[in-house]
Formats: C-alpha cells, structure tokens, sequence
C-alpha cells in the first residue's frame, strides 16, 4: 500500500507546478483561516500525498486560507477517519484525507465506527484499473492466457496484502471463479516486496495496480518472461458497463477472459458479490471527506476547489512524467451512486463477504 | 565510470548544493542527537521543500541530513543511555559506561572517528560491489531473512548480561508484545483486551524511551549526582584525542565492522536494526580479553558506530538499482528520487552513474564533515555529563514525553512510556538485559511477517530443513547459545563471579522475581489466549509461549533459590527486603513516577503546552531545590521549543482539551491561540 501511494503522492506533488487561481469575490469564509487535513498514516505515500495537495490546495480556494496536513496514525488510518467522524467540527475547517477502505465498511470491521455514505463527501482520487498476472512457469510450455488457463500443473500461490485490500479482494475472487485454486499468502507490504517475492519464485500469481505494474512487474518480470499479464479488471463506465482501462489496452478484461476460459457469461452468487465490490471500490483509491452535516458553504467551495486543482493541464502533465498515467479526479456527482448503494448494501452480500474474507484470514489451516 | 566518478564529485561540490548539504548536515545532526526524533522524520519535514529543487541539491539536502543521524545519535547514547536511534543501542552498553567514568569525550572522540570512517568505507564498498547485489538480495528469500532475525535475537540474548536465559527471554517477551494488536499478516485482533488502543500494537519509540531514559532519569534523580560518577577533574584519559587515538589503535576493527554494515544494510527491512549488534558480537568474540566489555570498552563503541554508518551506503544500494528500498529512511529517498524524475533500475548504473555517485560523494562528503562538526562541539557536549542530574531531568523528559508524543498523538503512548520506564527499571536493577527486548520489538513485525509467508508459501515447515542458508545460519544461532553458555559455565567454575554492573549485571533477586512471575503468567497466558485465533495468526505468538514458558520457568526456580541465599545472609525476608528496598530508592522512585502522572494528568486538563512546563518549573522547585527564577527561565525555553518547534514547524496535533475548546471561544480572533492551545 504503501509504495502504491506513494507514487499517488508524486501525482500529487506534480499539482505543486500548477498556477494559482484568482480569489473571486465570492467567499470571505476561508479568509485567513487555516483548514487542517487529517491523515491516517505518520510517513509515506498518503502523507505525502496530503501534504502536497493541502499545499497546492489554497491557491484554488477563494480567500486563499492556509491548509496543514495533521497527522493522527493508528488501525492503517481508522483511527484519522474514526475522528473526524465522530469529533471534528462541521464547520468546513477539519477534513480527512485517507484510503477509501470500503471492505472495511462493508464487513464491518473490528474498530469502524465511520460510515462512508455519512461523510460529506469533498472528492476522490482514481488511480486506474488493477491487472492480474503470473509466472509463466506455471503451466508445461510457458503460461501464455486464457488458453493455458485448464493446463496449470503447479500450485498457484497468491501473493496478497490482506484479505480486506481491494486488489486481493476483486483478484482471488476472479481467481476462484476462473477455477485457478490457489494458497493465499497475506502479510505483503509495497509493490517492490510483492514482485521480488514472484521472482524467486517463492508466490506465483498476484494482483496488482498500475503503478506496480508499470515501474515493478515490467522491468523485473514481463520484460524478461518471467510472468505475463492475464486480466485486468477495467474501468467502469458511467452507463455501469465495463471498458478497458487506456493504461492497458491490450490485456483483457475480466469478462473476456472469464468467457474465454469458461465459455459463458459470469454469473451467480460469487458475481454478484464481486461487482457489488467492484462497482463500490472501483471508484476512487482515496477520498477526501468532512464530518457528516458538514456546512454547505464550505462543502461546495471546497468541491469546486479540488475539482480545479486536479483539471489543471500541468498536473495531468506531471502526473505523467512521474507515474506514466493520470490521475482522475472523482467529483460527488459519480460517488453519490456509489454512497447510496453502501448505505443500501443487500445483507447477503455483507454476509458473503464476511465468511469469504474470515475464511481468507483462516488460510494455510 | 571513472568519468562518472568525477562528475558526481563535481556536481555536489557545486553551488547550491554544497550549500545546502551543509544545511542538511546541521540539521541532521540536531535530529539524531534528540531522542525520538531522526532521520525518517528529517526526510518527511524537508521532502516539500524539495520539490521545486533541481536534483543534486535536493538529494544532497536529504541524502546529506539524512547520513548523518546516525554520527550524532551517540550522543543520547553515550551521555543518557538512551538509543539516539535504533541503529545505535549496542553503542550504550559501552558507550554509557565511560560517560559515567568521565570518559565521555573519549567516547565520542573514538565514535566520530569510526562513523566517519564507516560512512565513507561504506559508500566506497557500495561502489565496488554494485555487480554482485542482485544476487545477494535474491538469494534472501523470506525464509532466510527470518532465520537471520533469529540469529540477531541469539547474539543480542546472548551476550548482554550474565545469564543467557534471562538474555533470551527477554528476547522472548519482546517478540511477544510485537505481537500485541491486529496481526502481521491478518487484520486479526490480539491481546486487545477491548482496548481500541492496543489494536493498534504497541509503539516502538515510547518503549524504548520509556525502557532506556526513565530508568537512567531515575537514578540521576535519587543520586543527585552529574552522569559522571567522578568529577571533571579527576577523569583522567578521557579526553578527545585518547578517543580518536583509540579508534586509530583499533583500525582492523573499524575496518571488519565496516564492510559488516555494508553488506547486513543491504538486506530489505532486516538490516538497520541488527547491524550494530551483529558488529557489536563480532567485536567481542574476536576480542581476546572480553572482561571489560559491558564496563566500559572502547571497542564496544568503535566495533556498532562503525557499522552503523556503513549502512547507509549499503541500503542505498538496492534502492537505486532496483527499487527495493532496504529501510523506510530509503524508501521515502527513493520517492524523493522519483519526484526528481529519476527511474530506479539500471539506468541509474549506466546513463544516470553520475547521479548515482553524487548520492555516494555526497554521504561520504557529510560524514566527514558531521564528524568534524561533532568533535569540534564534542567538548561543549561532554561536559553535560558533569552537570547536577536536576538541571537536565526534567530537559530530558520533556524531550522524552514529546518523542513518545509524535509518532501517534494519544495519551496511550504516554501510559505506555511510563508502564515500560518502570518495567525497564526492574530490568535494570533486577540483572535483566534491556537490548533484546528493543530488538526483538523491532524485528518482531518482519519475524513474524516473514515467518507465516514461509508457513503459506511453503505450505507447511519445511522450509526449516530444505534450505540450506536457513540451516547455515541455523548452526549459528546454536553455535552462539553454545559458546555463551560455555563461558558462563566455566566463569562460574574458575569461582570468578563476573562483573556486578552494566546492564544485566546487577543481583536482586527481589526484584526480579515479580518480573519472572509475571512473564511466567504473560507466557503461560499467551498460549492458552492463542488457541482461538486463525492459524496464521496463532502460530507465531504460540511459537514463542512454548520456549518462554520453559525459559521463565527456569529463571523463577533460579530467582527462587537467589533469594534463599539472601535470606540466609540476612537472616530474614524483612532485613534482605530493606536492604533491597535501600539499593534500589524505592521512596524515590515512586515520587518520580507521581510527578510524570501529574504531567499526564494535567495534559489531560489543559494540554501540554501548559502540562510540560509546569512540571518542569515545579520538578526544578520541589526536588532540584533551585529558584523560583532559574525555573521560570528553563520551563520558559522548554515551552518555547514546545511552540517554535512541534507547533510551528511541525504542526503537530496536541491532546484536544475541553479547556482549549472553551478558551479558543473566548480569545479574541487576533490573538494567535496557538500559544497556549
């Protein structure tokens, strides 16, 4: 996780380059004031993230307040969002800046007290889609695709963070549905710890994010033949559909692959579960949010600052250069849908859930 | 590459950046020399500014800060008996000995010279060895880098203290509280007992502050005496010179635990944090007369400083080549090189070398000069160790309480560091070694990780008996237990007793009996509490209930039998008790630990910025006897630290009060509330 926010960060730090924007008159509330971002983690990637936004933020919000960055680490940042949940003041001058963890919400983890669709919502930050990938070594011939998927003939292990981390949550569920059984192996800290472990061989499949994939898995394992792509798990789209994510357009999505291998469409309970988790957390890697009730003032001065300070073309451009994609901004008009569906989530799919990830947590019995 | 060589060394020596690697080195030195504080945090506070930078300033502001902490974390080392940083506890077995002889300048004269030394061996060795890395890192899978954490715990058990038993269950019990909170590889509660804090596992640094400082405070506070047990005066050979001398008498040494740095620091998240101890073993296993180490030996400073420099260059290596940071200092590096536009890989040995050797000029280039820095000033700083013990308590503690403060913001981590000063001062006075308790805390999260990644990976234990580097090193960890056993044995058979102080020296049976009771119950309590969990995250804490049980044991029959001797040399439990009681100032001690609950307490009121230095005037009044205005002035420059410092600088996030609700109400909008809130 770490390393994945990080390089989040350096998008980030790219918004630093980015000109100011002229004060309207619109809004004295911020003048001279200082708004506080509250960070779950005490280094790292979120940190640096917050830190860099907070800095580029003031120059977006009329009356140009001061914006820090506070950090309160604890339960990989529960503790920041447990706070401004239930203490911070809705006045528009305390906000988190944290990891949307939706399997936390959903299986109501030990130590949640938050609930996402309560928050006021400010924005959200979409990295890109996740992709899967294995040794080739897998299978007698090299592992190639869809179409050695039936000839695997060694153990598959899967190299996993925890089994409430989004990426191992959508990629052994797809792993099971594809009927590739595989040995979960928890306990993986930052991408460059994950793709070492597959190249001695010691985990052969895994679960990745771009940025993983671009600056790890390619240079260390797709470059050389060690591992090969299977799926990515694309973008949705605005109209619920599925489409490939730009970043990588020549791997398949979920959908295709699983009707390459199995022959038919997805179905059943499993994906139903999986896309009620996909449609959840697909749609940002980390929001930023006030406490419930926040004033509507602020809320929208806030929104429409975030929303400028990401549309800027030299961040796109520094985003770029430093992690080799964009990063999208996710405005409260395409989160909305997603808040009211955790409010509403169906109790079978909270139970699936639960059982799935406390028997992952089980696992190596 | 010679080319590149030179052109590395050009670009830092140009304008800016010369400029700002010496601003780097300063404020490097200031953060290894504050207990708490550090290079990670250094990194975390400079990383912005460097943003709008061009490269080789940036990185030499960050690269040049950075490489120094670990010079000037002996400082707290030697002086206080507190690990600077975690990379310098083997330094305080010796280190703190010769402050307390007077010989502190001799000390940092020996230890500047090594870390120097060490540092530029290190980036050198890195140079040399860039080929030859991959290899190495790929050859340490999970499986070996855990049999590697247990050989550190074995040394560390092993050589502190007089009994190995006691060395290693304090081994034990550390792995246990790492254990504390939601498990390494499952978001599994442990030994929460409820508590939403103790979820979170308990924090490092306010147990080593609290495990190292408060009982060191303690006894400078009962003494009333300076650190120095012997005035400035009289502390003969303890000068600077006689340091650096040292160091050069002792070069091969310096030399051996060099390349040891280097090449442990390679090692992803396994390195800093037994390099000074595996450096520390090797220096007393190849000494010839190891009677003095743990006294006070110079050898037993040259042997971790040395190293703990060298490593800085050794875990740049596999962060620039390959992306793999070594420790989370080069982790944030290596994200500071990427904002730089610069790609890790092996780009960064062919058309980027020069950048690559600017990294390595520029650690060479601030460990020289930190150490010049530091053994300009190290006359002014030795001569704290002859101060009265009141004047610098309560500087300390405030420094203290503000490091336990950081890294979480939450009164727990305060509790905690008071809990854990009063474990560490039964430790230390009951002949329990300290180190492997912070060791085994620092490696229990990477022990454990790493142990149920091979358990998954391998599905099952064969991994113990089908790699042969884990059985190699293996052989080590029982070589190890062997030969310090032997020593003890025949120690005890020559009729010699063995040293009575330095930590894990001291004989109170008294007093640690409790201790062993207690680790008895928290062992026996483990293993039964482990049952209910999911394998993954039960096999690791019921691993080390069974030995710990039968370690405890062992040492209860043994305190047991201590204390039957003391009886019978007192003549009863009451006369042995009082004479304990005497020893170890208990009167005191209590009263020292009121005034700290007092400060909890009255933080919880109406936050620190008021707290601290009311205990500061108030310890300086009531206890040190000094006047109303030399209280006032030294609790003011403490609050002023307090507000320039964490407030201003690094917005830290006080206790909220209800009394800094209300009052912010009630100030007016013009007056900066941050002051006093």
């Amino acid at each position: 996780m770490n390393r994945f926010f990080m390089s989040l960060a350096v998008g980030a730090a790219a918004a630093a380059v980015a000109a100011g924007y002229p004060a309207g008159a619109e809004a004295q509330y911020y003048k001279g004031k200082t708004i506080e971002f509250i960070v779950g983690f005490a280094t790292g990637g979120t940190d640096n993230a917050a830190r860099t936004i907070a800095r580029r933020l003031q120059k977006y919000i009329p009356g140009a307040p001061k914006v820090v960055v506070k950090n309160m680490p604890g339960g990989a940042s529960l503790k920041a969002q447990n706070f401004i949940f239930e203490r911070a003041k809705p006045d528009g001058f305390t906000l988190g800046f944290n990891p949307f963890q939706v399997m936390a919400e959903i299986t109501q983890r030990k130590g949640v007290r938050f609930s996402y669709p309560e928050f006021t919502y400010i924005a959200g930050v979409k990295a890109s889609a996740f992709v899967t990938f294995a040794r080739t070594d897998i299978a007698p011939g090299g592992f190639k695709g869809s179409q050695d998927v039936k000839k695997i003939n060694k153990p598959l292990t899967y190299t996993g963070r925890n089994p409430l981390h989004s990426i191992d949550v959508v990629s052994t569920l797809a792993f099971d549905m594809l009927g590739m059984k595989h040995g979960y192996v928890p306990g993986f800290r930052g991408s460059a710890a994950i793709v070492t472990s597959v190249e001695q061989n010691e985990t052969n499949i895994t679960g990745s994010g771009a940025i993983m994939w671009l600056k790890h898995a390619t240079p260390r394992l797709l470059n050389k033949g060690l591992a090969v792509p299977l799926f990515q798990f694309g973008i949705i789209q605005p109209d619920g559909s599925l489409a490939r994510d730009p970043a990588f357009k020549d791997i398949p999505n979920f959908i295709e692959f699983y009707k390459q291998v199995q022959g038919k469409e997805p179905s059943g309970p499993d994906w139903e579960a999986f896309q009620f988790a996909q449609n959840a957390m697909g749609i940002a890697n980390f929001i930023v949010v006030g406490p419930p009730k926040m004033n509507p003032e602020a809320t929208k001065i806030l929104r429409t600052a975030y929303k400028k300070a990401m549309a800027d073309p030299e961040t796109i451009a520094e985003a770029k250069k430093a992690v080799l994609f964009a990063f999208k901004h996710v405005g409260y008009d395409r989160a909305r849908k997603v808040m009211d569906d955790l409010r509403n989530t169906p109790p079978h799919i909270a139970k699936y859930w639960k059982e799935r990830t406390a028997r992952q947590a089980g696992a190596g019995k | 590459m010679l080319d590149a060589l030179l052109e590395g060394l050009v670009l830092i020596f140009q304008w800016p950046a010369i400029g700002f690697l010496i601003f780097g080195i300063i404020i490097g030195l200031w953060l290894g020399a504050v207990p708490g504080l550090g290079g990670v945090l250094g990194l975390v506070l400079l990383l912005p500014f460097t943003f709008d930078m061009d490269p080789v300033p940036a990185i030499a502001l960050l690269l040049g800060m950075y490489s120094v902490t670990t010079t000037s974390d002996t400082i707290a080392s030697v002086m206080l008996g507190i690990p600077g940083t975690a990379a310098s506890q083997a330094t305080i077995l010796d280190g703190h000995p010769l402050a307390k002889m007077g010989h502190a300048a001799r000390a940092f004269g020996a230890a500047f010279t090594v870390s120097a030394f060490g540092g530029v061996f290190g980036a050198v060795v890195l140079s040399a060895s860039l080929p030859i890395v991959l290899p190495i890192i790929l050859a340490f899978s999970k499986a070996e880098l855990f049999m590697l954490g247990v050989l550190g715990l074995t040394m560390v058990g092993s050589l502190t203290g007089q009994s190995v038993a006691k060395g290693l269950t304090v081994a034990l019990f550390g792995l246990m509280v790492s254990t504390v909170g939601y498990g390494e590889t499952l978001p599994v509660p442990r030994f929460d007992f409820g508590v939403d804090y103790l979820l979170d596992g308990l924090p490092l640094i306010p147990m080593v502050l609290g495990l190292f400082a408060l009982p060191e405070l303690i006894e400078l506070a009962n003494r009333n005496t300076s650190i120095s047990r012997i005035p400035q005066k009289d502390a003969e050979g303890g000068n600077m010179f006689e340091g650096v001398k040292d160091a050069c008498r002792n070069w091969w040494l310096a030399v051996r635990c060099s390349v040891i740095g280097t090449y442990v620091g390679m090692l992803p998240g396994l390195g800093g944090a037994i390099v000074d101890w595996v450096a520390y073993g090797h220096a007393v296993q190849s000494a010839k007369d190891k009677s003095k180490f743990g006294q006070g030996d110079i050898r037993g400073v040259i042997a971790p400083e040395a190293a703990n420099n060298a490593i800085k260059g050794g875990a740049l290596v596999p962060t620039v080549a390959f992306g793999i940071p070594g420790s989370l200092g080069a982790a944030i590096l290596l994200g500071a090189l990427v904002i730089q536009g610069m790609q890790p890989g092996p780009d960064m040995l062919t058309i980027n070398l020069h950048i690559t050797f600017s990294l390595v000029w520029t650690i060479v280039v601030a460990n020289i000069i930190g150490a010049a820095l530091l053994m300009a000033w190290s006359k002014q700083i030795s001569k704290l160790a002859f101060i009265p013990g009141h004047m610098l308590i309560p500087g300390v503690i405030a420094f203290v309480a503000m490091g336990s403060w950081i890294g979480r913001t939450s009164v727990g981590d305060w509790i905690t560091m008071m809990v854990f000063g009063l474990i560490g001062y039964v430790m230390k006075r009951g002949g329990w070694p300290r180190p492997p308790f912070v060791l085994a805390l620092i490696l229990g999260a990477i022990m454990e990780q790493t142990f149920q990644i091979s358990m998954a990976a391998h599905r099952g234990p064969s991994w113990l008996w089908e790699r042969p580097v884990v059985i190699a090193i293996a052989v080590l960890c029982l070589l190890t237990i062997f030969l310090a056993t032997r020593g003890v044995i025949k120690n005890k058979q020559a009729g010699k007793d063995g040293p009575t102080t330095g930590e894990g020296n001291e004989r109170n049976p008294i007093i640690s009996l409790p201790l062993s009771v207690f680790l008895l119950i928290l062992f026996t309590y483990a293993y039964f509490a482990s049952q209910e969990w999911p394998s993954n995250a039960q096999q690791f804490p019921f691993t080390i209930a069974v030995p710990g049980i039968a370690f405890a044991l062992y040492i209860v029959y043994m305190d047991l039998r201590h204390l039957a001797a003391s009886r019978r040399e007192f003549g009863s439990i009451d006369a042995a008790w009082a004479q304990t009681a005497d020893d170890v100032a208990v009167r005191s001690t209590v009263i020292f630990f009121v005034y700290l609950i007092g400060m909890l307490l009255l933080t919880m009121l109406v936050g620190q910025k008021i707290a601290i230095p009311v205990y500061i005037a108030t310890y300086l009044i009531r206890w040190g006897n000094y006047s109303w205005r030399a209280a006032l002035t030294y609790a003011a420059g403490c609050w002023l630290v307090l507000v320039a410092f964490y407030d201003r600088v690094m917005n830290l996030f006080w206790y909220p009060t209800l009394f800094a609700d209300w009052l912010e109400d009630l100030l007016p909008d013009w007056f900066p509330a941050w002051l006093i809130i």
